[in-house]
């Protein structure tokens, strides 16, 4: 039972831990809650379902997706944000705003492809992965595979490429960054478009894993969300294991008491980390 | 200029006593209006516009038979919103003077019977809530807990199954899933060796599942409602390799047919709320709508409501029957009575009953294994 509940928490963990590191990445840059991103996963996800029911080859429908939430994501930053950031608007104002393209994202797909439920998959043709000791679905251990390859991957971009560390300069101090001569809005382009690339991929996997609803945007961001921050917004290992570690905190959670505590063992880690330790788990040296 | 404010004061006074009130003409039938507060845009839309259309097909079927009076149905949208629910039946009683209320569901039902009765107009409903048939002129038309949990459990026994996992989540169905646990308890030796509640709107049972997989039950069942369903049985699958369960209720018809294997080979109770054969194959074909959850029983309530004033007696110096002569009639003669949701028949309080069926999902479609 423990090894099915570990490799259960890997699992959520995974799906939890993608939306975190995307959210975290663009946090770094743009300062703000943005509730946006929830709705970049769900285009990820109606993007291939809509392709899919044309007949698209998958290895297309994967590519499309993501590169339709990417370019979603750098419309909103380019249309909306960056315009509001320059003309001095607060991260308040900049949530708001996001609250309200989310709301209209929530509404669009509402009316495209209406409120019912959707999946990408079928069960019949759902193929196990076999680890030895257990078997998981594949799409759960592409979610697993996926989480490790995006944190190593931006793990190396962020530390190891000019262009990762202009991103570090900029969440260091974006002023400074600025008087340097670097482009700040160039660079908070580049790193939505990176964003909406990893949400996109989520959304793919979570249509195929537990299926899609207009809402499902909304949902898939709080757990990152939450995530990021019991990791430590301060850097990237923080998303990644914060997220981890929230799943853990639920399953155990429901493993000794009930799954209708799920939601509450969430947000009681989530508010016990923002009075005790708001830097999250993972603080940067010298806070 | 005080002169003319008068004059034209009066004027209009006069102009507004002289308007009467239209009576109806000789030959004119008397207008009955019957509300439904339905869910005809928001997320139940689907469910809200098949209620809808099969209304107007049922009043079109009726109408053409010859009616003593003229039924007219009022629609307005609620969005499943209690608000709106509320809002709209106040206007339908106050503004539109309707007779009765339809509704459906637990949210729009328990809402629209409290109202109604308020109000002293009809309310009849397809609602799980045991509270939609508390006052005079409620009417629920469900298959009753009670009789959910009996064929559940009947069939549970014939299947020899000896101990069971119970699954449900915190709406609506809890209620059901303590009558159903009840039944077990108090009617057969199964025993119930794990239950869990969930949130409306989870979406991983893994870790339940892996519980409850210690105790090795014969049997997983889950009361819920789609998508919960299908995320349910597809992880249940994933974890234990076994698809052998059953929900308690059918909310399988607005699953996705693609997606119907994850229940193919299983049995379920059905407690027939989207109508008989004829009348889902109609309103695919008439309207271009798949029957919903409470299609059909909407539509049958309405044909009772219809039938009932037809026949119900009228007092002298009234146009139409009063409440209670309606209310009299449907007690004295809802009893196996065809409708286009199936033969009901009124129970206690209110309530028009029938049978729930055992279905099997055969090429992704229910097909009746026992009525």
């Amino acid at each position: 039972m423990l090894l099915h509940l570990l490799i259960n928490t890997l699992i959520v963990g995974s799906g939890y831990g993608l939306v975190a590191m995307a959210f975290r990445l663009m946090y770094s840059v743009s300062p703000f809650f943005n509730m946006t991103l929830g709705a970049i996963a769900a285009l990820g996800a109606y993007t291939a379902y809509w392709l899919l029911n044309l007949g698209t080859p998958l290895p297309v429908v994967v590519v499309a997706a993501l590169l339709m939430s990417a370019l979603f994501s750098s419309f909103l930053e380019i249309c909306i944000y960056t315009p509001m950031r320059n003309h001095g608007a607060s991260s308040m104002i900049l949530m708001v705003a996001s609250l309200g393209v989310y709301t209209i994202f929530e509404s669009v797909i509402h009316l495209i492809f209406g409120p019912q439920y959707q999946t990408l998959g079928n069960i019949n043709s759902a193929i196990n992965v076999n680890l030895g000791f257990v078997n998981i679905p594949l799409v759960q251990f592409l979610t697993i595979i996926a989480n490790i390859v995006v944190f190593v991957f931006l793990n190396y971009f962020l530390h190891h490429t000019f262009t990762g560390k202009q991103i570090r300069a900029v969440n260091d101090s974006s002023t400074l960054a600025n008087i340097i001569g670097m482009k700040n809005n160039q660079i908070i382009l580049l790193v939505s478009v990176l964003t909406g690339l990893i949400l996109g991929l989520d959304g793919v996997l979570v249509g195929y894993d537990t299926g899609m609803e207009p809402t499902m945007g909304f949902n898939l961001l709080f757990k990152g969300m939450i995530g990021a921050i019991i990791g430590g917004l301060a850097n990237l290992r923080g998303a990644f294991f914060g997220a981890l570690f929230l799943a853990l905190a639920e399953n155990v959670g429901v493993l000794l008491f009930a799954s209708e505590w799920r939601d509450l063992i969430a947000f009681v880690i989530f508010i016990t980390f923002l009075s005790l330790r708001p830097k999250g788990i993972f603080q940067k040296k010298g806070e | 200029m005080k002169k003319v404010l008068l004059s034209l004061m009066m004027a209009t006074s006069l102009v507004a006593c002289g308007e009467k009130a239209e009576a109806p003409k000789e030959n004119e039938k008397p207008i009955i209006k019957i509300g439904a507060t339905l869910p005809l845009t928001g997320d139940a839309a689907e469910a809200g516009q098949a209620a809808k259309a099969g209304l107007e097909m049922v009043l079109d079927d009726l109408s053409q038979k010859g009616l003593k009076y003229d039924y007219r149905l009022i629609f307005e949208d609620n969005q499943m919103n209690p608000q709106k629910v509320a809002t709209t039946i106040n206007k339908m009683v106050n503004i539109d003077n309707v007779k009765a209320v339809l509704s459906f569901w637990n949210l729009m039902g328990n809402v629209s019977s409290a109202l109604a009765e308020q109000n002293n107009v009809f309310s009849f409903t397809c609602s799980i809530g045991e509270d939609s048939t508390k006052g005079k002129y409620n009417f629920n038309n469900y298959a009753s807990n009670y009789q959910q949990a009996e064929v559940l459990v009947e069939t549970l026994k014939e299947y020899n199954v000896k101990t069971v996992a119970l699954f449900t989540d915190n709406s609506g169905m809890r209620h059901q899933f303590e009558v159903v646990k009840d039944y077990m308890k108090n009617h057969s030796d199964i025993e119930i060796v794990f239950e869990e509640f969930f949130n409306p709107g989870e979406k991983d049972y893994k870790a339940a599942i892996i519980k409850a997989s210690t105790k090795n039950p014969d049997m997983y069942l889950y009361s819920g409602y789609n998508p919960s369903t299908y995320i349910f049985m597809k992880q249940l699958k994933e974890i234990t390799g076994k698809n052998n369960n059953v929900t308690t209720i059918d909310m399988f018809f607005d699953m996705a047919v693609k997606d119907r294997d994850i229940i193919e080979g299983l049995w379920y109770v059905d407690s027939n709320l989207n109508g008989t054969k004829e009348f889902q194959d109609r309103l695919l074909k008439e309207k271009g709508l798949v029957s919903q959850s409470c299609t059909g029983n909407t539509a049958a309530n309405l044909e009772i409501i219809v039938n009932a004033y037809e026949n119900a007696l009228v007092s002298e110096g009234e146009t139409i029957p009063s409440n209670d002569a309606v209310r009299d009639w449907i007690f004295a003669n809802v009893k196996d009575f065809d409708t286009v949701g199936g033969r009901v028949s009124v129970v206690r309080e209110g309530l028009f009953d029938k049978k729930p069926s055992i279905k099997k999902m055969i090429n992704r479609e229910p097909v009746v294994v026992e009525e």
